[in-house]
């Protein structure tokens, strides 16, 4: 080195001798863009640890200023909205690469000999990443926050033996309050990131030391005894040094993510404050982040029976299935090719995935809770009705049938639409429906007295496309004639 | 020199990003309170409109966007309507006192409302209108009231109120669910907008022929009405199928 600063440095920390054949070890020269998700990955992680500190500097962790300190960042805090935006997009995005990191990984079959602690220390980084994206979730302390936390806590309530007291410990108490929002304060900004960087020093130490997966050959086979050797060979002869080579691709695509974030940030900005977290206000509607809106559309579409395997069995499943993964499939072929059951799996996994989060963001399920008094009654149906069915039509609104049920195409969708019911259900049956419930419908019996019953089952019997209000026979009179309304009705000024 | 241009070009970008899109505009705060909701046409369409039809008219209830019905009810019975809601009925209370989450400074809103943006003028007879409000229990003639009603209301509602076109307002459901206030207000002012012509057999101010060459009601025999078609109150209203067989509904 000419600098002599540099010099002077380097002859006591002796880094470049340290880290020189770290950054310049030779690697396959079929590591080409397939290669790059990893490092997007870390930089991104990197990125959320410089906008995390920053945001800490504004942050109040506490349950009666956390709401409000969010609020200042996002609307008074000079930029301070997109850093939360950079936050929440970084997040997001860290959350989509390690993931196509993974299958990548999982499809090239670099899960196995000698990479198996490589891939489980990677499974390992994921579940602490979903565990900031979580706890990040938390810290908000909005409405979405708020009832995504409380689904959290519910599900882990119910872990057999020591569940409530599970429960007891991350919440600090009873109810979710500041001793929670600290407890996951700690773990968002001490304890995850801690572990992170300690697992992606080990992963990156076993990147190095074990060499990146070559792009696998279909039809050649692992054969433990001779495999490193080979490698070592390959990598001698026909590799190429990590820098600047690979690095050179991993720069691209890591300033290509960096502009992705910033995209993404200025354009679709950050996530919440979605709305003051007061359980009294039954009328919001929250919903998690994207990463767990399929976890959200399992568990409001799971059958009943299937809750308690989906929600505690499910999960020690999928993590000890991608643990033992490189013990149960260690040897053999790696490529993608000749492993059409990996192929269909990370297909179908993708696909179920991506179906529950549509399914998630939809939510078709979720009762529209102010459909009742906030729809009206289509004029459609108003026009001919007598004065026990449009009683009738006051009870479907009245007792929010509309929360859950659409006419004419407003409403909820939990139930079916209600405007050809009449054309599937004959008057007995509507009683029957309504007074004892079936499928996914609560029985309303006790809600209901006769009066309203035979109102609404009135009102609902005429829901059909041939309905005409026929005049008892022989009776004479002829349809009077109605005018639609011309209201002097104006705008709220 | 590029550099240069590159890192302008940067600092530019990030000093744009006060403007771009993703810009929070608003905060979020009062999302899912309800008492955060004011302007009455906001209230209207929260709390309102669900029954009493998106522009006061047309919904199944009661229409509220009616001039003479508007001239005959008053700030204080329109306040502890919305409070209070009608017993008995399907009309339920709003305050939050009452178990509702409306409050008492929006159902003023709602009520100052309705009468500022309804600029409907109502008819030229609205002051000789009989009174739907604050009105004792109907104490006129049942017998006189049948006749009346023959008269006046069986072109639409069917002789002896079996039904017709208009259907039966002395069904023991409906007048289960319908209070007294409610059938009067129905009489005199008439339900404009489904084709109901009021007590002075005009609708939306245009005499209709079923009431041709008949006199306005009177009090009288407005009472008499009231006496008859309440009269039709049973105790066990509702029951879907007759006592001596099993008969259906068959709506």
């Amino acid at each position: 080195m000419k600098n002599p600063i540099l010099n002077w440095f380097e002859s006591r920390l002796h880094l470049a001798e340290t880290m020189g054949p770290s950054i310049t070890h030779p690697v396959p020269r079929s590591a080409k863009w397939w290669y790059v998700f990893g490092s997007m990955t870390l930089v991104l992680f990197m990125c959320q640890i410089v906008t995390g500190i920053s945001l800490s500097l504004m942050y109040v962790p506490s349950a009666d200023q956390a709401f409000a300190s969010l609020n200042y960042i996002t609307f008074q805090a000079e930029m301070g909205w997109f850093l939360r935006a950079m936050h929440v997009w970084g997040s997001h995005l860290m959350v989509a690469f390690m993931t196509i990191h993974m299958i990548q990984v999982f499809l090239f079959g670099a899960f196995k000999y000698p990479r198996e602690l490589t891939w489980i220390i990677g499974v390992l980084l994921f579940v602490c990443t979903l565990g900031m994206a979580f706890t990040g979730q938390v810290l908000r302390w909005d409405q979405d926050s708020y009832w995504g936390f409380s689904v959290g806590m519910s599900m882990a309530g119910r872990v057999p033996w020591i569940g409530p007291g599970l429960v007891h410990f991350v919440l600090g108490g009873a109810i979710i309050g500041g001793e929670a929002l600290t407890r996951f304060f700690a773990l968002h900004v001490f304890v995850l990131p801690a572990s992170l960087f300690g697992l992606i020093g080990v992963h990156l130490l076993l990147v190095i030391k074990k060499g990146i997966n070559e792009k696998p050959t279909p039809g050649v086979l692992i054969d433990k005894n001779t495999y490193e050797e080979k490698y070592h060979d390959l990598v001698k002869k026909r590799g190429m040094p990590f820098f600047p080579n690979a690095a050179g691709r991993d720069m691209i695509a890591t300033g290509l993510t960096l502009a992705l974030m910033l995209v993404c940030a200025m354009m679709l900005g950050p996530s919440g404050p979605s709305g003051e977290p007061n359980p009294t206000f039954i009328e919001t509607a929250p919903r998690p982040d994207f990463y767990f809106q399929s976890i959200f559309a399992v568990l409001a579409l799971l059958p009943p029976y299937m809750e308690t395997f989906l929600i505690l069995g499910f999960p020690v499943l999928a993590g000890a299935t991608l643990i033992l993964l490189p013990f149960l499939s260690g040897g053999g072929e790696k490529s993608w090719r000749r492993r059409p059951i990996s192929v269909i799996f990370v297909l179908a996994l993708m696909l179920s995935l991506g179906t529950l989060t549509l399914l998630g963001y939809q939510s078709p399920w979720s009762p529209v809770m102010n459909a009742w008094s906030g729809i009206p009654t289509p004029i459609k149906y108003v026009k001919g009705r007598t004065p026990l069915e449009l009683q009738g039509a006051i009870v479907v609104q009245n007792k929010q049938c509309r929360n859950c049920h659409m006419l004419d195409g407003r409403g909820g969708q939990r139930g079916p639409a209600l405007d050809d019911v009449a054309s599937r259900l004959n008057g007995d049956q509507l009683i029957r429906q309504v007074i004892q419930g079936g499928g996914n419908m609560p029985a309303y019996g006790k809600n209901l007295s006769p009066e309203e019953t035979t109102a609404l089952t009135a009102f609902l019997s005429t829901l059909t496309n041939e309905w005409e209000h026929e005049p008892p026979s022989g009776y004479p009179m002829k349809p009077r004639p109605t005018q639609d309304p011309v209201p002097p009705f104006l705008p709220d000024s | 020199m590029i550099r240069v241009a590159l890192v302008i070009a940067n600092l530019a970008l990030l000093a744009a990003c006060d403007w771009m899109p993703g810009k929070p505009t608003a905060p979020e705060i009062n999302r899912g309170n309800p008492a955060s909701i004011h302007g009455f046409t906001n209230l209207w369409n929260v709390n309102c409109q669900g029954c009493h039809g998106e522009t006061g008219m047309w919904g199944a209830a009661r229409p509220l966007n009616d001039p003479l019905y508007q001239s005959l009810v008053t700030d204080e019975w329109l306040t502890g309507t919305i409070s209070n809601g009608i017993p008995g009925t399907l009309m339920p209370a709003h305050a939050v006192s009452m178990g509702g989450h409306v409050t008492d400074e929006q159902i003023k809103e709602i009520v100052e409302g309705m009468r500022t943006h309804w600029t409907g003028t109502p008819p030229s007879y609205a002051a000789q209108s009989p009174a739907i409000i604050n009105v004792k229990a109907p104490t006129g003639n049942v017998a006189a009231g049948l006749v009346t009603f023959n008269t006046y209301c069986s072109p639409c509602h069917g002789e002896n109120g079996v039904g017709a076109m208009a259907g039966s307002p002395v069904d023991n459901s409906f007048l289960a669910l319908a209070s007294d206030q409610m059938i009067r207000a129905t009489i005199v002012c008439g339900r404009p907008d489904v084709g109901m012509p009021d007590w002075q057999g005009n609708l939306n101010g245009k005499p209709v022929p079923q009431r041709e060459g008949l006199a306005p009601l009177s009090n009288t025999q407005i009472e008499d009405l009231m006496a008859w078609i309440t009269s039709h109150r049973v105790a066990f209203p509702g029951q879907p199928y007759s006592k001596d067989g099993n008969t259906s509904p068959g709506f």
